[in-house]
């Protein structure tokens, strides 16, 4: 798979300050790469880096092909940035804004216009586009942005909370609008809070606090640190009896009661759950329902962000 | 997948772009505008002021004479063209402030007032350079600068010629009434 954004050792200090601690990363054309952290791990000056509105203090990077320190203005026109705040000229109109902004990314005029009208369509903001950016909601303004990044169809996005303060539909339009730009073949760099999100939208994750703490598929994540779950729901509750009934099953690596069910980890849940649902069923139990448990997310980012704390 | 759009834009485009961009966001805003047009204002009126005092107020010897003897080029002119003269000839080096006072006040809304409202970072994000961003900028706070000045000072100039042919036409005809029992 090709590499868009390949850095080696990558660091950044602000005096005593190690905001960026010798990364290594390798995101892949075409997929959305999640970049998850507490507040002040140093996800944004990672972003600035990578985007060279900042030079790092040691290490290397290669985005989209050129390098970083040497070839910055390429490397800016070849990315796309949704900083955390929109910053968009408030007196200004929408359309003024694209158009300004497709300008500064060399983009001709007609090019330029052309490019404002299919972003700010695709935002459903097309029949705003002559009211001043001042008059616009936080989602609005939230949208305007997302399109001044893709303005000049940049081979990487780097998202910065895109859909922090959104309202559902809003953040709605904005995944969609990620999903789209995979689609196209583009590479996403996300980071988010929004744990949720990640999790729907990205192939791969970082998780990072000053430094890459791990990278993986979700679903790699969640077998590997859960093995397979199973949630096994009992009419009216689970007794404890029914635990230690479940906990004696061949093949059951763990079982532990949870809002009113039983999660069953095992090894293979094909051949154990049903010997789970026998040995409850001749325990007397009434089995209501019998489903996969999908670890959240937040489990996974607690399990690897938490224990460093 | 779409091709990257984006080059480095010509630095004519650039600083056009900038400066649309620049005096569409300043004239929006009354206080920007008030700020930079106060210092002229002023010293315009004060200048007017000054001179059209002088022509009201008939200057007495002993001012005349001080006149004549610090800026010997007036020796020659009636005492009040002469006061007129001096007050308008110096208060010019007021106009000198204009294009100092008018791109600095325009220059630093437009640095920081990009920090404040969060608007820098995108900026630089694009693939214009540093060098190109400020050259851009000065150039559009310079350029209703010098605007500004040479407005003023036609402003000025007019309105004080027009005060001086007056007030010199007014003290010619009383002279000339005063005189003409003597030269009869």
């Amino acid at each position: 798979m090709k590499s868009v954004v390949r850095t080696d050792k990558l660091t950044k200090r602000f005096g005593a300050l190690t905001a960026v601690d010798g990364i290594d990363l390798d995101v892949h054309e075409g997929e959305v790469f999640g970049f998850l952290g507490p507040n002040g791990a140093g996800k944004t000056t990672t972003l600035r880096l990578l985007c060279a509105l900042i030079a790092p203090s040691s290490g290397t990077a290669e985005i989209a092909g050129f390098r970083l320190g040497r070839d910055d203005p390429k490397i800016r026109a070849a990315v796309g940035i949704l900083t955390e705040q929109p910053g968009l000229y408030e007196r200004q109109s929408a359309s003024e804004n694209l158009v300004f902004y497709a300008t500064l990314y060399g983009l001709q005029t007609p090019v330029a216009k052309s490019q404002a009208e299919r972003y700010l369509r695709l935002m459903g903001l097309w029949d705003r586009r002559k009211e001043p950016v001042a008059t616009f909601s936080r989602g609005m303004k939230q949208k305007m942005a997302i399109a001044r990044a893709a303005l000049h169809e940049p081979r990487i996005l780097f998202l910065d909370e895109p859909t922090t303060g959104l309202d559902p539909d809003a953040a709605k339009t904005v995944r969609e609008f990620i999903v789209a730009l995979r689609g196209e073949g583009r590479t996403v760099f996300l980071c988010t809070h929004n744990l949720d999100e990640a999790d729907r939208l990205c192939d791969r994750i970082a998780f990072f606090r000053h430094r890459v703490l791990r990278i993986a598929q979700p679903d790699e994540l969640r077998a590997e640190l859960y093995g397979r779950a199973t949630e096994i729901r009992l009419m009216p509750r689970p007794r404890a009896e029914d635990l230690v009934r479940v906990q004696a099953v061949a093949g059951v690596r763990e079982a532990h009661l949870e809002n009113g069910s039983i999660i069953v980890a095992s090894e293979d849940p094909l051949r154990t759950n049903p010997l789970l649902v026998k040995a409850l069923v001749d325990a007397g139990a009434e089995v209501a329902f019998v489903t996969e448990r999908k670890a959240h997310l937040e489990e996974i980012y607690l399990k690897i962000v938490e224990p460093i704390e | 997948m779409t091709a990257v759009l984006a080059v480095s834009p010509a630095r004519p485009t650039l600083v056009r772009a900038v400066c649309v961009r620049e005096w569409r966001e300043a004239l929006g805003n009354k206080l920007l505008v008030g700020m930079t047009l106060l210092p002229p204002v002023v010293i315009l009126v004060a200048g007017i002021a000054a001179v059209a005092a002088a022509a009201v107020n008939p200057p007495s010897d002993r001012d005349v004479q001080a006149l004549y003897a610090a800026a010997p080029a007036v020796a020659g002119l009636d005492p009040k063209e002469a006061v007129q003269g001096f007050i308008a000839t110096y208060f010019l080096i007021l106009f000198m402030l204009i294009p100092t006072v008018v791109p600095l006040t325009m220059a630093i809304y437009s640095v920081i007032g990009e920090k404040a409202s969060r608007t820098l970072e995108p900026l630089l994000a694009t693939p214009v350079g540093v060098g190109d961003l400020l050259f851009a900028k000065s150039l559009a706070s310079t350029v209703p600068s010098v605007i500004v000045t040479w407005s003023a000072y036609a402003i000025y100039l007019a309105t004080v010629i027009s005060i001086g042919s007056r007030a010199a036409g007014s003290s010619r005809s009383s002279s000339s009434s005063r005189c003409s029992p003597f030269s009869r």
